[in-house]
Parts: structure tokens; C-alpha cells; sequence
């Protein structure tokens, strides 16, 4: 998976490719390092995501208090989020 | 200045080549095993420092009527690493050397002082094997700082190496001025060079050792995921005999965790007599941390569901309770299921979980969601039901099943897997569960998730 970082105090990271439990720790790296007060994850490329991801979607939740959007999810993976019910947990 | 940049050079040189013939010996896996018996250790040492002495000797630069070497590194290394017998070994063979090259100077009437310092630098280097052996303990104490203290320790050793000859020289030629500027001369790149060959060494020797001891501690973690494992596999319900029953249904269950342990869990229990649970979760991520929530929430679903009323309000207190002290923010997506085996009457709720597939003549999924994933948010769940037609199949697996990729990373996806339960519908349960293990792990050999199936056949036999 790629992972393409812009902006500062409004941070968009844009991810590539698959998230799945090997690439999931190099996103959680990233969001701990983030000093932002507001995310964007930007899924248009993002083809899979396991529930590796999801759990750091929600820990940039948790860490942001709530200023995260995900935007362009594409269907593989909104079905994921929604039979995981995440679309409701993550406001989405 | 008495030696030029270039004779340096060529010191240098040897450092490098006698430090790669370092990594080689003391690298390679074989040399711990060989060396496991103290006396074969101590005797490797010596000889390897020996040669290594040999060797510096060897390419050393000529000065004046003796050669600037850093032989002395090679039983000093010895002593440091392998004690005083090492060092006082290493350093006869090197001393030895040295005084075999320069014994036609003692016989050399012509050379000024007699037999220039053959003799001394032959007993300097056996001393300074010995010396290191004996301060090794005050070097190695601080393995952080364990190349400073080497750094010391040669300075230290060499200055001495340097003082006797000097001595020497003030003694023979009655000289102090010529012995003075001969020392001058010879000590600055005497020092550098030893400095050098010994830092570097010894800095070599310790990264080759971080890089063992990785090793080592890899091992160990996989020792104690195995026991993690075997643990986690003792936990899951074995299959014995299909919970002592065959007539009123068959089952079977299995998961393949991708690392060691696994996120992954499934069980199944009588709540009385007439009444079965099955349950298949799955929690997030991978590994011992997952492993370990899993075996928690696996608990207190038995002990919820044994005790409360009903399947919902079971789960929705399991959640509740989840969602408690959850830093770690995982969740489980589950599917938990309560079959009337004299009715056939399945009520299930589905946490964010992949629909079971099921079969009775038609293939279709049970797609309707009771609520969130376990462990997030405050949630009603809510359950479903489902009446099994006798001699059906119902599939209950995880995401490991249908994310489960091939090398040009196309997922193994729920139509294979569907077209799958068709073909094998008419299979014994555990030959079903089993084979489609297989079928998962021949496709996607490099398997990053877990996977787990339970395969439920009504047979609805009274």
C-alpha cells in the first residue's frame, strides 16, 4: 500500500492499494505521527481494506476526537465498512 | 613525520581485510555452535588471533630497522574476547612470528641496537594478549561502551608496547636524544594504526553480535508463540465426535491462523438440551494482542448467552462490556447463531460479520445485520431468524475465506467460494471444512489473514 500525505493543518492522506494486516502498521505509523487537528483519508485508490484498517481508521477517530472525514470509498470497500457497520461508528 | 600517508594506507588495508575475515569467522552460524565447548572456543580464539597477528605482521610497513605493524591487535582481540589463556596463546603465535621474521637482525651485528626490538616486540605482544585478557572484565562490563574501552585499552597497551622500547633504546645506545626521535617518530602512526584496527574490530563484533541476538530473541518469540498457539488451539472446542451426536445434525469447525496465533475463534455449546450455539468471530488485526481479546470475548459470550434470556440481549451486554477499557480500540465482528434442533429454528445475530451462506437446494446468504462490530459503539442488536430445511448446509466462515489473495493479487471472493459450497455440499462436514482450508491456502499461499469455517449440516432426525 501507498501512502500520499499532504497539507498541514488539515492533513489528506491519500491511500493506495490494499490495507490489509501487513501494510496496516505503516498507516498507524503515520497517524501517530500526525500533529494535524483535522484528517482526510482519501480512499479513491484504496482497493481492500481488512479490519486491520478499520481498527486504524477508528484510532485516528479516537485520536482526532471525531475531525476525520473518509472520503471517495470506493464499493469494494464501502461494503466492507458497511457490513461491519463502521459506516455508523465512523459517522460516514 | 615518520610514515607517510600511503604507508598508512596500507595499514589501513590490512585492518579492512582482517576485519572482513572477522565477520566471515564470527558471522557464520557455525562458529557458535562449534564453539559452545569452552576449550575448542578458547583454542579457536587463539589461533585465530595468532594468525591474525601473522597476517599484520605480514603487511606491515618497514621503518627505520623495524616494522609498524598492529599485530598486537590480533592477541588483544583474543584476550578481550576470549580471556587471558586466549590472549597469551594468540599472542605466542603472533610473537613467535615476529621473532622468526626478525632473527636475522639478532645475528645482524651491523643493526643498531642489537637485534633491533625483535626481542622485545616478540614478549610485547605475547604481554599485551595476557594484559587484555586480564582487563577484559572492565571492557566488556558496558557492552554499549564496549569499543571505547577497547579504544582505551590499546592506547594504554601500546603506549606501554612503545615505553619498553624506548627504555630499551635509552639503555643500548646510551642515546636519549636519538631514542627520543625515534620513538616520536615511530608512535603516531604506531597508535593511529592500532587505535584503528582495534575500534573497528571490536565495533564489528558487536554489531555481528545485536545481529545474533535478534536471532536469538526471534527464536525464542517463536517458542513462546508456538506454546501461545497450541493454548489458543486447546481453547477452541475440538470437534470430538461432533458434540457426541450425529442424528439430529453434523459439524465441524476449523481456523488456520495466518501468523501463530490468531484473531479468529469459533465455538459451539449445548444452551440445553434441544438448544445449539454456534458462534464464529473475528476480531481486528492479527497476532497475540488479537488472540488474547478473542479469548475474552469468547468467554463471556458462553457465559452472557448461558445466562441471559435471549440471544440480543446477551450480545448487546457482551458489547457493552467490550467497549469498557478498550485502549486498544479493537473490535470483533461476529456471528453468533442458536439452532431449535428439534425445530430446525435457527435465531442468530450478525455484529458486522460476512454473511453465512446457506443451502438447501438454493444457495443464498443470511445478509441481514443485527448491529456494529463488537467493542465500538453502544448498540441494540437485534436478532434474525431462519428455519434450516433438513439435510441443509449452513457455512459460517471469515473474511480470511473470501480476502484471501493469489500472487497476482485477485481475491479468492465469495463466488469461488459459493461455487465451492455447491460442489461440496454433499460432503461429510469436517471433509467439507477441511478441503476448503486447502483449496483457500493453494490459492493464496502467503496468507495475511485468518481463516476459519463451520460447516452445519440440520439433519432434523428426532
Amino acid at each position: 500500500m501507498e501512502i500520499e500525505k499532504s497539507g498541514k493543518e488539515e492533513v489528506v492522506l491519500k491511500l493506495k492499494g490494499r490495507l490489509d494486516t501487513v501494510s496496516a502498521p505503516k498507516l498507524e505509523n503515520e497517524i501517530d505521527e500526525l500533529q494535524c487537528k483535522s484528517l482526510v483519508l482519501d480512499l479513491q485508490e484504496l482497493e481492500y481494506t481488512s479490519s486491520a484498517g478499520l481498527r486504524i481508521f477508528l484510532k485516528a477517530s479516537k485520536k482526532l476526537n471525531g475531525n476525520i472525514r473518509i472520503i471517495n470509498i470506493s464499493d469494494e470497500v464501502r461494503v466492507i465498512i458497511n457490513m461491519t457497520g463502521f459506516d455508523k461508528i465512523l459517522g460516514i | 613525520m615518520g610514515l607517510t600517508l600511503s604507508s598508512l594506507e596500507n595499514l589501513i588495508n590490512t585492518v579492512a581485510i582482517l576485519a572482513l575475515f572477522s565477520v566471515v569467522i564470527y558471522g557464520a552460524k557455525s562458529f557458535d555452535k562449534f564453539t559452545k565447548n569452552k576449550k575448542i572456543r578458547i583454542l579457536i580464539g587463539s589461533l585465530v588471533g595468532g594468525l591474525f597477528g601473522i597476517y599484520a605482521q605480514h603487511n606491515g610497513v618497514n621503518f627505520v630497522d623495524s616494522t609498524v605493524t598492529v599485530r598486537d591487535v590480533g592477541p588483544m582481540i583474543a584476550g578481550v574476547l576470549g580471556g587471558p589463556i586466549c590472549g597469551l596463546f594468540a599472542g605466542l603465535i603472533a610473537g613467535i612470528y615476529r621473532f622468526y621474521v626478525g632473527f636475522s637482525s639478532i645475528l645482524d651485528s651491523s643493526i643498531f641496537p642489537i637485534g633491533g626490538t625483535t626481542i622485545l616486540c616478540s614478549f610485547a605482544t605475547v604481554f599485551i594478549g595476557i594484559l587484555s585478557g586480564v582487563f577484559r572484565d572492565r571492557v566488556n562490563k558496558d557492552t554499549k561502551n564496549r569499543k571505547w574501552y577497547a579504544l582505551i585499552l590499546v592506547i594504554l597497551l601500546e603506549l606501554f608496547h612503545l615505553f619498553v622500547v624506548f627504555v630499551f633504546y635509552i639503555i643500548t645506545t646510551k642515546d636519549f636524544g636519538f631514542s627520543f626521535k625515534y620513538i616520536l617518530d615511530i608512535a603516531p602512526s604506531f597508535l593511529l594504526s592500532n587505535a584503528i584496527a582495534m575500534f573497528i574490530i571490536i565495533l564489528i563484533f558487536d554489531m555481528l553480535n545485536k545481529y545474533k541476538n535478534a536471532e536469538v530473541k526471534e527464536v525464542v518469540n517463536e517458542t513462546e508463540l508456538s506454546t501461545a498457539a497450541k493454548i489458543q488451539t486447546s481453547m477452541l472446542p475440538q470437534n470430538i465426535g461432533d458434540l457426541g451426536e450425529t442424528f439430529r445434525f453434523s459439524l465441524f469447525a476449523d481456523m488456520c491462523p495466518s501468523k501463530k496465533v490468531g484473531g479468529d475463534f469459533y465455538d459451539f455449546f449445548y444452551v440445553d438440551k434441544n438448544n445449539l450455539c454456534i458462534i464464529v468471530g473475528d476480531t481486528s488485526d492479527k497476532g497475540v494482542g488479537s488472540a488474547l481479546f478473542s479469548v475474552k470475548v469468547k468467554q463471556m459470550l458462553k457465559d452472557y448467552i448461558n445466562i441471559e434470556s435471549s440471544l440480543d440481549s446477551a450480545i448487546t451486554k457482551v458489547n457493552k462490556e467490550l467497549i469498557k477499557d478498550n485502549f486498544q480500540l479493537m473490535f470483533v465482528t461476529l456471528f453468533a447463531g442458536i439452532i431449535n434442533l428439534q425445530t430446525g429454528k435457527l435465531t442468530y445475530i450478525n455484529a458486522g460479520h460476512c454473511p453465512p451462506i446457506y443451502y438447501d437446494g438454493e444457495l443464498k446468504t443470511l445478509d441481514k445485520l443485527s448491529g456494529p462490530a463488537l467493542g465500538v459503539v453502544e448498540a441494540n442488536y437485534i436478532s434474525f431468524y431462519e428455519k434450516l430445511s433438513v439435510n441443509s448446509n449452513l457455512v459460517i466462515y471469515t473474511d480470511g475465506v473470501t480476502d484471501a489473495v493469489n500472487k497476482d493479487n485477485e481475491q479468492y471472493g465469495i463466488d469461488r467460494f459459493k461455487k465451492y459450497v455447491r460442489a461440496n455440499k454433499n460432503s461429510t462436514s469436517k471433509t467439507f471444512v477441511k478441503k476448503a482450508l486447502d483449496e483457500i491456502k493453494e490459492f493464496g499461499p502467503e496468507q495475511v489473514d485468518d481463516v476459519t469455517i463451520l460447516e452445519l449440516r440440520y439433519k432434523g432426525r428426532k
